[in-house]
């Protein structure tokens, strides 16, 4: 009996709880723009700290180029993706953040991975990246 | 003598077997996320899993009966074959899982595709649990699986959390829109630690040990002090993340992301041993499953 009685309070408290969240306009989901371009942005921050830390020593080459695959596949398709995402911005800026993410996904593509190449060049290409989306997302 | 052994050996066990690949990556995920803010999950799943092979260890110490044979002479073969064939569907769906945690630990390790390193994650697995034997199935990932102390030692060589990241464990911050994402976290938290093929391994151990009701001691310390030091590896990644990777807004979408945690304070040699422990987490639970 005590248990039904335990029972019955708990429905009550989580109906207060999603009424409350529902009055005060607690926002449970993001658009489909805020989290790809999160989501994005948080891929190109990965990538810039997998290519410092490679560079560093801190990271194998065996290590790097797994990554580096797991990001590819995880970016495969933005491009699209953004464009259809509901709470997308117009047009033109979209196009604007797409041509800053360009030289990103190409590093994410074909990161330098030797000494003879511009790394450092890459690495600030992939965090303007990061930051772009993660501002164009909020 | 002997008992005090079999207490350590449990505890071991359960350092290395409380994390696989899926704590290991919704830990390292919720860390990054919302920093220390989703560590009352793991508090909430350790003592849940404590009382839950407590009891089954007790249970089968006492009536001399595991876990799912008791399940199936007190309510039938129809209930029980409900229970088993949920049983088969989840664990496979997680055999998967653990299948490609492990493939992904050896292509962090080799640089090889994960794709080709699946089949040879299954062919070890499968090749194992046909010839080793249950002693070995039981004890020989413990001692392998204490590279997991490799999170905490990580915690406190970066110093252990800033003040912004203590703040974060009783008050998380969750932008407008995140709740679903964090309360997702928190279920998967739960999900990933109560394992109901735990209580299934623990009291067949039981059985296999020939414990009875001497053994009730021993049954209590190794599920509070085993499953709470097992607890220590799965909050201190969440604590790395939270340390190294969230102000690097990094999400840990991947799992070869969260190991970039432990290459922080360790270099090379933390990639390697985050590759391992991804290895031996991932290969315990499929090869104790069978």
């Amino acid at each position: 009996m005590k248990l039904i009685a335990n029972w019955k309070l708990w429905q009550i408290g989580l109906a207060l709880l999603l009424m409350a969240g529902f009055l005060t306009g607690c926002q449970l989901t993001q658009s489909g723009f805020e989290r790809v371009t999160q989501k994005d942005s948080a891929v190109f921050a990965a990538a810039a700290t997998t290519l410092d830390y490679f560079h560093h020593q801190k990271l194998s080459r065996a290590y790097t180029q797994t990554s580096f695959a797991g990001f590819e596949s995880q970016l495969e398709g933005m491009e699209q993706e953004l464009v259809t995402q509901d709470g997308a911005p117009p047009p033109d800026k979209l196009k604007e953040l797409l041509a800053q993410a360009q030289p990103a996904l190409q590093a994410v593509r074909q990161p330098c991975l030797e000494e003879n190449c511009d790394w450092s060049h890459q690495i600030a290409a992939l965090q303007q990246a990061a930051k772009a989306l993660s501002e164009a997302g909020q | 003598m002997k008992k005090w052994l079999s207490i350590l050996l449990g505890v071991v066990t359960a350092i290395g077997g409380f994390l696989d690949a899926g704590t290991i990556a919704t830990a390292g995920e919720a860390g990054a996320k919302f920093g220390l803010g989703l560590i009352w999950a793991i508090v909430i799943a350790t003592v849940a899993i404590i009382l839950l092979v407590e009891m089954s260890g007790r249970f089968a110490a006492v009536s001399q009966k595991a876990y799912a044979e008791a399940v199936r002479e007190q309510f039938g073969f129809k209930f029980y074959a409900i229970l088993l064939l949920s049983e088969i569907i989840a664990e496979s769906l997680l055999l998967t899982a653990e299948l490609g945690g492990m493939a992904i630990a050896l292509a962090l390790l080799t640089g090889i595709s994960w794709h080709w390193l699946f089949p040879l994650a299954a062919l070890i697995v499968a090749g194992l649990a046909w010839r080793a034997p249950f002693s070995l199935i039981e004890n020989g990932p413990a001692l392998l699986g204490l590279v997991v102390l490799a999170f905490p030692a990580a915690v406190i060589v970066l110093g252990g959390p800033s003040t912004n990241n203590w703040q974060t464990l009783w008050q998380p911050q969750i932008k407008a829109g995140e709740w679903s994402s964090y309360l997702y976290l928190a279920a998967a938290i739960l999900g990933a630690t109560i394992s109901p093929y735990l209580l299934y391994f623990y009291s067949s151990g039981a059985i296999e040990e020939k414990w009875t009701k001497e053994n009730l001691g021993v049954n209590k310390v190794t599920a509070v002090v085993g499953m709470g030091f097992g607890s220590i590896s799965s909050i201190a990644l969440v604590a790395l993340s939270a340390i190294v990777l969230q102000p690097l807004t990094i999400q840990a979408g991947t799992l070869g992301e969260i190991g970039l945690a432990l290459a922080k304070p360790f270099g090379q040699i933390g990639g390697w041993l985050f590759a391992a422990a991804l290895f031996i987490t991932a290969w315990e639970r499929p090869w104790k499953w069978y």
